[in-house]
């Protein structure tokens, strides 16, 4: 259920990691792993309710890559999803009620275009359309809940804007983009909201980031639980999610970076934090 | 590259996390409950009583020992085995015990009513004593009788009683009853055997008869019973609010009741549970905090207003203690209801 969710999350992370529209032949490619474990979550009215401990590791290709003077292909490709979950014991006995169950598989790609527009004072401005490709399980495991993907094909349009801006002699970039989620198979649309800002320190060897997130569902979906014919799913899903990131360029072209994600408030996902881990290829 | 080492050990602190267990606190106290919801029986047929015991995690222990006993071995008796015999009218309570697996003795009683499974003859009024001079001019010669002194005019169907004669020689005298013939104007109905012992089976009305052979003389006694359905009382429903135990919206009235066909869990028009979980499952469990060793009903279809599923004959109205609802595929108790204390 909230699973699917904490895919969208990994994917605005790695999404919104880009710079600017790369000039052709140019790009970045990153090689990832990212983890969530957790024992509680946002429920539909926004409280904290606990869950058996479900996990999610994920090993992903991110790429953004110029094709031309203005347009940038991007990628996200989780061609690894392990779904898992905690055997449950009997704290009293020790008698195993369920042993530990995983699924292993790709999870939904994501593929898409930036186009620059150009500048609009001193924003940089752009558009991107990224396709959310159902490659994932969206029923997988013994009861079907151990997806790698939700099944829907969807439809992220951006509006994105970028600025550089100085304080106290220290060069800093922000981004940001506005988002409308066209989602299928009776997923409610949804609203994206994306901010992240960051500094390099070190004679620019290490990128120092943070970034907001915020999805919120224009619930004009139909999917519920009165109509899903028992399959599993996350509609509706809410969140506010605070990250950060570390990118250290060790060599003159390549680096290593780790993240953490966290939800602020949300609904029905998990309340856990994310962290991630991955080699960066800058070309 | 020398950094290969630590991004290698990264890599295997993220792959770690995927191991490891989700400790169930399910500790309930064992219980021990007797199952047979009498609250009222009748003299003149035997009952069997039956419990059962339940673990610390709610589990049903097949085969255990019980120790019955009756509170007033006078007025009710039972045995090692949950038989009781009621003997009188009265009230009575039933105490059965074990032991738990923990060395803990448990206990559980009920109190039962005994009601009288026959309705006795009005004495009639007493005959005026012959006078003196009756006395003197009558014949001092008479008639036989026999007379039924327990005389009965209902009993009530599935029990026994039995009848008490006596017998009056030809001078007046008490004397011993002859052998006596007695006989059912319907069998089907009301037996009853050469001692006057009577078995009542189903409702109905009959004319017992008994007769006595004297010397030439056939005499008789006739006696008119209408057999009454059974009135033993139990305990035939449930009713209960069931209500959240999470931040979903669940909440209704609902009220187990045996069927014609097994027990009915009927949801009221009341009910509401939320559409925003999937896997919403209903459960019977004596464990409020694991369907483990619960009985799946089955998923949640319907989400508002009155409803009610059809359960097998197999599961009796006191077997389980709770309704469960409950998300199984992540397993997030959702809300319960208790069915009875």
């Amino acid at each position: 259920m909230k699973n699917l969710l904490t895919l969208l999350l990994i994917c605005s992370s790695f999404l919104a990691h880009g710079q600017w529209i790369k000039e052709k032949g140019t790009g970045y490619l990153k090689l990832g792993g990212w983890s969530l474990l957790a024992n509680k979550h946002f429920t539909d009215q926004g409280l904290t309710d606990p869950n058996s401990t479900r996990g999610l590791f994920i090993n992903s290709i991110y790429g953004e890559i110029g094709i031309g003077k203005k347009i940038n292909i991007i990628a996200y490709l989780p061609f690894f999803v392990k779904n898992y979950q905690y055997a449950q014991v009997s704290k009293t006995t020790g008698k195993v009620y369920e042993p530990r169950q995983e699924y292993n598989g790709l999870g939904d790609f994501n593929l898409g275009l930036e186009y620059g527009w150009g500048q609009l004072k001193n924003w940089k401005l752009s558009g991107s359309l990224i396709l959310g490709i159902p490659s994932g399980e969206s029923t997988a495991g013994s009861d079907g809940s151990y997806q790698t993907g939700d099944g829907e094909f969807n439809q992220l349009l951006q509006i994105n804007l970028g600025k550089s801006y100085r304080i106290n002699n220290q060069s800093f970039y922000l981004k940001s983009y506005l988002g409308y989620n066209n989602r299928t198979q009776g997923f409610s649309d949804e609203f994206h909201w994306f901010g992240e800002t960051g500094t390099q320190l070190f004679n620019s060897n290490l990128l120092i980031l943070s970034r907001l997130h915020w999805i919120k569902p224009l619930y004009n979906g139909t999917l519920d639980a009165s109509n899903a014919n028992g399959a599993i799913f996350a509609n509706n899903i809410e969140s506010f999610t605070l990250g950060g990131e570390l990118a250290w360029s060790i060599g003159e072209k390549w680096g290593i970076a780790l993240g953490t994600a966290t939800p602020l408030f949300g609904k029905v996902i998990y309340k856990a934090t994310s962290f991630s881990g991955g080699v960066f290829l800058i070309f | 590259m020398q950094y290969h080492k630590p991004l290698s050990l990264f890599f295997i602190c993220l792959f770690i996390s995927c191991t490891g267990v989700d400790l169930i606190d399910d500790y309930v106290p064992p219980v021990l409950r007797i199952t047979t919801p009498f609250s009222e029986i009748t003299l003149g047929d035997s009952y069997s009583f039956e419990a059962s015991y339940f673990n610390n995690i709610g589990e049903f222990i097949p085969n255990s020992q019980f120790e019955w006993e009756s509170s007033d071995s006078e007025i009710l008796t039972i045995d090692s085995n949950g038989n009781a015999t009621p003997l009188k009218v009265g009230t009575v309570q039933i105490i059965v015990r074990t032991t738990s697996s923990e060395g803990s003795v448990l206990q559980d009683e009920i109190n039962i009513t005994i009601q009288s499974n026959v309705v006795l003859v009005t004495p009639e009024e007493p005959m005026e004593e012959p006078s003196e001079e009756e006395l003197i001019s009558g014949s001092n010669t008479q008639t036989p009788t026999i007379t039924i002194t327990n005389a009965i005019t209902h009993i009530t169907a599935e029990t026994n009683y039995q009848l008490e004669l006596a017998f009056q020689d030809a001078v007046g005298n008490p004397a011993d009853v002859p052998n006596s013939n007695w006989t059912s104007s319907n069998e089907s109905l009301l037996q009853v055997d050469e001692t006057g012992t009577l078995q009542a089976i189903a409702a109905g009305t009959v004319t017992l008869t008994v007769s006595v052979q004297v010397s030439n003389t056939l005499i008789s006694a006739q006696s008119v019973i209408n057999i009454i359905a059974p009135a033993v009382e139990m305990v035939t429903s449930f009713s209960g609010e069931v209500v959240s135990k999470s931040s979903y919206t669940l909440e209704g009235s609902f009220t187990l009741s045996s069927g014609n066909d097994g027990l009915v869990l009927s949801l009221d028009e009341n009910y509401k549970a939320s559409t925003a979980l999937p896997g919403l499952y209903i459960y019977l469990s004596n464990n409020a905090n694991t369907t483990a060793g619960a009985y799946e009903i089955g998923a949640v279809t319907v989400f508002n207003g009155a409803h009610s599923y059809n359960l097998p004959n197999s599961i009796e109205l006191m077997d389980y203690k709770y309704i469960l609802y409950w998300c199984k595929p992540f397993n997030v108790k959702v809300g319960e209801a208790k069915i009875y204390d």
